[in-house]
């Protein structure tokens, strides 16, 4: 669980652009969207979706699941482990 | 209200799916036919979508369109030689007089020229390019002005004619807009889950996303009254706005769309009740119509009939602002009120008043809007009635600073304030660049060349010059390029090149627009005002433009401050300048 934490916190940290923040700068229970936390937005959500089609082949179509899976590292990591092929 | 000019809309032209001309369109509209059906071609999508597309063996019988073909002119191209054609032969115009000039609205233009380029830029997928060998085709001599500002440019594009026009700098403008169906901007909208799996439904509880379409759209206006007919519709008063909120997201309060409407129908002296149709983007993706909804209710506008033409074209892009108001004007002319077609039960968060049936009405005066990515919103007042103002007013301004960027050297004033010719690259100087001015910001190393370079210029003016004394309403954004996205948009090629996995990213699609530059300032320091984006030539081409059309805002009271200027990136060429102008006091 602890790798898979630092592998998604590397992977979003790559994929989705974020030049100034190092892994330690996480909180993986953290949230990510919003003022608090990260300070993702939509455009990110949808980077996250191709990044868990892209690295764990994991497809997720319904923007509303995507809303609770997404809410902290912990928990796409949660989901990651529940859904993998 | 007495004033002399009139900005009268003389003639038209659409080509859509639908048909060839404006009547063939609206007859399709009023009697509930679309455009949208299953559109299964792996060219475009790996999979089957809706769409709305032109047939262009159509059009065969256009000479215009023949000649265009025969010269080799791109498909664009072809197709806005045979609907401005159309159009002008129905008026005794002279298009080479000093007093026409063309007004193009696009957001891709030959983007389709990228696919197979291998990361070049062929100088046709220029948009200015495009738009003087259309403008050329019918002998024009003035250079012709391309608005490339995402889905609001056809709306935009009238605006800005209807001030050129009242203002005395022309007597007649020929706008045309067009967008072709590419994979280019569907797979974009589809990486953005955009797209519905069926036919767009407008305010509907069960709207899902839009639809897709293609169309060409010609309209020409002038203040000529001896062309304006025996029963003359008028441009008479329009706007445009940022929401200052999100590159992609519409606002989620309808305050941006709602100040254009409100400033569109305060020029055209319209209230509320007045407004007979109001013509929306509606593009039936949740967000946007929820928007559109609020905007509406802010506007006091909850009982004006409400209709969104978008399920029977499809979102035409840049061409459906021009498109979508000839229909309203043709309807206008006809006496009849459009239906929402696909609509069935509102679920939009504000009570408004959806138009359901096809039906006779007296449209008088009609709103039309648009909204699109950048955050940028614009509004247009068409009506029978004599309404509007004269744009009599005039000011002296003055340029407070100029900030230029350009061979790793910041300049304000023609001082040099950072000195990154040590920097390895332009990515480390732009970086550095902002770094020392400014405090880390989260969005930075997201944004696309152009965006940083534009972004950055402006902080350094804003620095100490700043606009702190402004309301968020109060300054107007005015930028230029050559190169439109052409940067962006090679990148994204190159990702949906590679075809598995098939993986477009929005996080580029959203930065192949021109005008997301001006967005991303807007949202950094809260600036909702006026907003144009042109494609030029060069600075030198846009900046007697420019300064024309500040000053105009800035005597018309509509901006107290602007800023100006240019700004281009393209594959490591890159040049800034802006401009911050005001009133002299």
């Amino acid at each position: 669980m602890d790798n898979l934490v630092e592998q998604l916190k590397q992977q979003i940290i790559d994929e989705l652009n974020l030049e100034e923040t190092t892994p330690a700068d996480i909180d993986p229970a953290a949230p990510l969207f919003g003022d608090k936390g990260l300070g993702l937005d939509s455009i990110d959500a949808l980077e996250i979706t191709m990044l868990l089609e892209k690295y764990y082949n994991i497809k997720i179509s319904d923007p509303k699941q995507a809303k609770e899976i997404y809410a902290s590292v912990n928990s796409i990591a949660e989901f990651i482990k529940a859904n993998k092929n | 209200m007495e004033f002399d000019k009139i900005v009268y809309a003389i003639a038209d032209n659409i080509i859509s799916g639908l048909g060839a001309t404006t009547a063939e369109n609206t007859d399709k509209v009023l009697a509930e036919k679309t455009g949208i059906g299953p559109v299964d071609d792996k060219s475009l999508y790996p999979e089957p979508f809706p769409a709305q597309r032109i047939d262009d063996r159509k059009l065969t019988t256009s000479t215009a369109y023949q000649q265009a073909k025969a010269k080799g002119m791109h498909r664009l191209e072809q197709l806005m030689v045979a609907s401005a054609s159309e159009a002008l032969a129905r008026t005794p115009i002279d298009v080479e007089a000093d007093d026409v000039i063309f007004i193009f609205s696009s957001t891709k233009g030959n983007i389709r020229l990228l696919d197979g380029a291998k990361g070049k830029v062929p100088n046709d997928a220029f948009l200015d390019q495009m738009a003087k060998r259309v403008s050329q085709f019918f002998g024009a001599k003035n250079d012709p002005l391309v608005i490339s500002n995402a889905c609001i440019s056809g709306v935009l594009a009238q605006v800005v004619a209807m001030r050129l026009l009242k203002s005395g700098s022309y007597t007649t403008a020929i706008i045309i807009g067009g967008d072709e169906l590419t994979e280019f901007v569907i797979s974009g909208f589809e990486s953005f889950k955009s797209v519905s799996a069926n036919p767009c439904k407008p305010y509907d509880a069960q709207r899902d996303g839009l639809s897709m379409g293609e169309g060409v759209a010609t309209l020409i206006v002038s203040t000529n009254a001896a062309l304006a007919g025996k029963h003359p519709i008028m441009l008479a008063g329009g706007a445009s706005s940022n929401d200052a909120n999100h590159i992609s997201g519409p606002s989620r309060t309808g305050d941006g769309l709602y100040f254009s409407m409100r400033n569109a129908m305060a020029e055209a002296g319209a209230n509320a009740s007045e407004i007979d149709l109001i013509d929306a983007h509606g593009t039936a993706t949740p967000y946007n119509d929820e928007m559109e909804s609020k905007a509406i209710g802010l506007a006091g506008l909850n009982k004006a009939p409400l209709v969104s033409l978008k399920g029977y074209f499809g979102h035409t892009l840049g061409a459906s602002g021009l498109l979508e108001t000839i229909i309203c004007l043709e309807c206008m002319r006809r006496g009849i009120r459009p239906r929402t077609l696909n609509f069935e039960q509102l679920g939009v968060p504000v009570p408004v008043n959806v138009s359901t049936k096809t039906e006779p009405a007296q449209l008088r005066t009609v709103l039309k809007t648009a909204s699109g990515f950048g955050g940028c919103n614009a509004a247009v007042v068409i009506s029978s009635e004599k309404r509007g103002k004269d744009y009599t007013a005039t000011t002296e301004t003055k340029a407070t600073a100029t900030c230029r960027i350009s061979n790793q050297k910041v300049q304000l004033n023609g001082t040099t304030v950072y000195d990154g010719t040590g920097d390895a690259d332009y990515g480390q100087f732009i970086r550095n660049a902002f770094k020392a001015i400014a405090q880390p910001y989260m969005k930075f190393p997201k944004m696309d060349d152009q965006c940083k370079l534009a972004l950055t210029a402006t902080e350094y003016l804003l620095k100490d010059h700043g606009t702190d004394d402004c309301g968020e309403e109060d300054v107007a954004l005015l930028l230029a390029c050559n190169a439109s996205s052409l940067d962006t948009d090679v990148r994204h090629q190159e990702v949906i090149d590679i075809k598995d996995p098939y993986m477009p990213s929005p996080a580029i699609f959203v930065y192949t627009l021109a005008n997301i530059m001006e967005g991303e300032i807007c949202i950094r320091h809260k600036m909702k005002g006026e907003n144009l984006c042109l494609v030029t030539g060069g600075k030198k081409e846009s900046s007697g433009f420019l300064t024309n059309y500040a000053n105009l805002l800035l005597a018309e009271g509509r901006a107290k401050k602007c800023l100006i200027g240019y700004a281009d990136y393209l594959q490591g060429k890159y040049e800034a300048e802006i401009t911050l102008i005001e009133k002299k006091q």
